[in-house]
């Protein structure tokens, strides 16, 4: 019955807790006005830094194996953010996970838990297109970096080792790259990223690579007429994130109850203003494309703010 | 013993006052009279963004008070009084902001400005 739940629990975090780090934490890498949910091409000023922190609840219980898997993640993920020179900005994001994982096998329910630091990404971004005019701008950025491993990945508990998905950190050392625009004006500003991550092998498992392609829309709804001097904005957000991963590799073997395609809709929030800005948004999967049994996602709530220092 | 003012006793001391209060107030004014510039900064287009602009300025010698005004992307900069700021001071500070300055003028001169006038 052990190895009976061990296996299932490999396989469960197949299509979304294989990238949980680049899924849930890389993404968030700007601190600037920007989406919620993944980075933007807004400059970050020379030699000043600036700081975000979001907290994380993702939740996936949709289970076709007939398990009744419930995963759940609570993260608590700190950016910080530093301008080298006005169009070189590196960043570094350190995530702290709590992650649960319940299964029912042969009529038995069982938790598998873990929680600590997870793995730190570090990453810079280079703006190679800025087009600025009185209240506008346009920028493009390439980004690279690197997901180390930070976290612990040898976590273990009654059941023996934790599936590589349960661990808090990966293990692996993975890297990473890809390109954000921004359209920015006063009413509104728009972003759309496509970025990829490959995975490396650690402990005989390798989570599958993951492709993203993100959009979003932010619209000044609050206040309606701009006031003098520095007002604070009050940003309906609407954000997309299309995510596909490859299968995962247990052993050189690819597990075929892993990977897939997700298309979250993410509707939010974000009042910005000189010093800080608060945000909030729901990522819902509108689109859930599986490979075999891979546990589906019920939805990722994502809060936080961001500060100038 | 009583005192009777007379009209034109008080028309003079009066005239004595207003002068000394014109004296003192214009002796003021030149030395409050401080430079402020007016920078156009393009691509400045939301409240978060703004504060780079405020904290590159704020690091300039002579810095002493900046007004942003988003809706115009104009940032009014007042130096302390005898220093000034040359345009392509401003424009490297608006460039490691992260934008690009449009447009540079001096709005108010300053004490020393006016002898070369």
């Amino acid at each position: 019955m052990v190895l009976q739940i061990v296996g299932l629990g490999e396989r469960i975090i197949g299509t979304i807790g294989a990238s949980t780090a680049f899924f849930l934490f890389v993404g968030m890498g700007s601190a600037w006005s920007a989406p919620i949910t993944f980075n933007t091409a807004l400059p970050v000023a020379e030699d000043e830094f600036i700081f975000r922190q979001q907290v994380v609840y993702d939740r996936s219980g949709d289970d076709p194996s007939g398990a009744d898997r419930d995963r759940e993640v609570f993260a608590a993920v700190s950016v910080l953010g530093y301008g080298v020179t006005s169009d070189l900005a590196v960043f570094g994001i350190m995530p702290y996970v709590d992650k649960s994982l319940e299964i029912t096998s042969m009529g038995v329910r069982r938790t598998r838990d873990t929680r600590g630091i997870g793995d730190l990404a570090l990453f810079g971004r280079y703006t190679i297109v800025q087009n600025d005019i009185p209240g506008r701008t346009f920028r493009i950025a390439p980004f690279v970096g690197v997901e180390l491993p930070t976290g612990e990945d040898d976590e273990t508990d009654g059941l023996g080792r934790l599936p590589a998905s349960v661990q808090a950190g990966s293990g692996s050392t993975d890297p990473f790259g890809g390109l954000v625009a921004t359209y920015q004006t006063l009413d509104f500003e728009m972003d759309a990223q496509a970025s990829y991550k490959i995975s490396t092998e650690a402990n005989n498992f390798e989570f599958g690579d993951v492709a993203r392609l993100d959009a979003s829309l932010q619209y000044r709804l609050w206040s309606r007429s701009l006031q003098s001097g520095v007002p604070g904005f009050l940003y309906g957000v609407f954000e997309e994130n299309l995510i596909h991963q490859n299968k995962n590799r247990s052993n050189g073997a690819k597990d075929p109850d892993s990977g897939g395609t997700t298309l979250f809709l993410v509707p939010g929030l974000q009042y910005v203003t000189q010093r800080w800005i608060v945000e909030g948004g729901v990522q819902i999967p509108v689109v859930q494309d599986l490979n075999g049994m891979a546990l589906e996602k019920d939805f990722i709530v994502r809060c936080g703010f961001r500060f100038n220092f | 013993m009583s005192y009777h003012l007379q009209p034109a006793s008080v028309m003079k001391t009066l005239g004595s006052i207003l002068f000394i209060l014109f004296l003192g107030s214009a002796a003021a004014g030149a030395q409050e009279a401080k430079p402020v510039y007016k920078v156009y900064v393009d691509g400045l287009s939301c409240p978060f963004c703004t504060y780079g602009i405020e904290k590159k300025f704020s690091k300039v010698e002579g810095v002493e008070k900046i007004d942003i005004d988003l809706k115009t992307g104009t940032t009014l900069i007042t130096m302390a009084a005898g220093k000034t700021l040359d345009e392509k001071t401003a424009r490297e500070t608006v460039k490691a902001a992260g934008f690009t300055l449009r447009d540079f003028e001096q709005v108010q001169v300053g004490p020393e400005d006016k002898g070369k006038e």
